[in-house]
């Protein structure tokens, strides 16, 4: 659990929240011309993330 | 210096020299507030830095990876929660904010390279101050671009079956490369293990080399 890096820049309150280390395959990213194999690890906070329709 | 180092500074000249001075000029100018306000003065400000500086080496980090290729079970721990097995070395990544560490792990079929695409991210207790190419643009968007012909410029040549994975750190997470045991290392001591760890490796730009091969 981590303050939001956003929020703490403009000098506010933050309340902690999951901070989750997301891999991507490279060609989500970058599709076709993706140089294969590789994959991008983001950490990325729960308000960055929408849930998709199952 | 190796070629490497050489070809970024080059490329930071032409590239990200003047964000640079920019940066200088702002800490300058927040220097000389803080100052006239009364609330630090420059020489606290360098005692600070120094002090951190001390004892921030690429040392600390050579001598997490030799510790974790030697014992199976701090190797775990190190996986696990780096910031413990920091504590059980005695190494603090403390200066500011307690910043917590995650350590992965190259294998015969991954090869990890850390970057900050945003600013500098950059666990700099266990690599020392971090390098000029680390903080270029050219740098941070070219490696996760195509992070292979990156890395193939800096003379890491990867198996192309080998997964390239980038680990784009943020302030509150920090990342360091546990680089593959090199072979023919078998009988070494934690510190001569330790001498085979360099920074590169240890941010995912080089590969540690087989001591029979030099």
């Amino acid at each position: 659990m981590f303050p939001l890096a956003d929020e703490r820049a403009r000098g506010e309150a933050s309340a902690p929240q999951a901070l989750y280390s997301i891999v991507f395959d490279g060609a989500e990213v970058w599709g076709d011309d993706a140089p294969l194999p590789m994959s991008i690890a983001a950490d990325l906070w729960d308000v960055y993330l929408d849930e998709v329709s199952p | 210096m190796s070629a490497h180092d050489h070809d970024h500074d080059h490329d930071h000249d032409h590239g990200v020299h003047e964000s640079g001075a920019t940066m200088a000029s702002r800490v300058a100018a927040l220097v000389a507030k803080l100052e006239a306000k009364g609330l630090v003065t420059s020489a606290q400000i360098d005692g600070a830095v120094e002090a951190f500086l001390a004892k921030a080496q690429p040392a600390n980090g050579a001598a997490l990876v030799a510790r974790a290729w030697k014992d199976p079970a701090f190797r775990a721990r190190l996986l696990g929660d780096a910031n413990a097995a920091l504590d059980e070395l005695g190494i603090d990544m403390t200066h500011w904010a307690r910043v917590k560490l995650r350590a992965v792990e190259n294998t015969e079929s991954m090869h990890n390279v850390i970057v900050c695409t945003l600013c500098s991210c950059y666990p700099v207790a266990l690599l020392g101050p971090s390098p000029t190419w680390y903080k270029s643009l050219a740098y941070r968007a070219r490696v996760v671009r195509e992070p292979r012909a990156v890395l193939e410029e800096l003379g890491v040549k990867l198996d192309p079956r080998v997964e390239v994975r980038v680990w784009d750190s943020t302030a509150e997470l920090r990342y360091v490369v546990v680089p593959l045991r090199p072979a023919g290392t078998e009988g070494m001591s934690e510190s001569e293990l330790a001498a085979l760890v360099s920074r590169d490796a240890l941010i995912g730009t080089a590969v540690c080399a087989s001591p029979r091969a030099e």
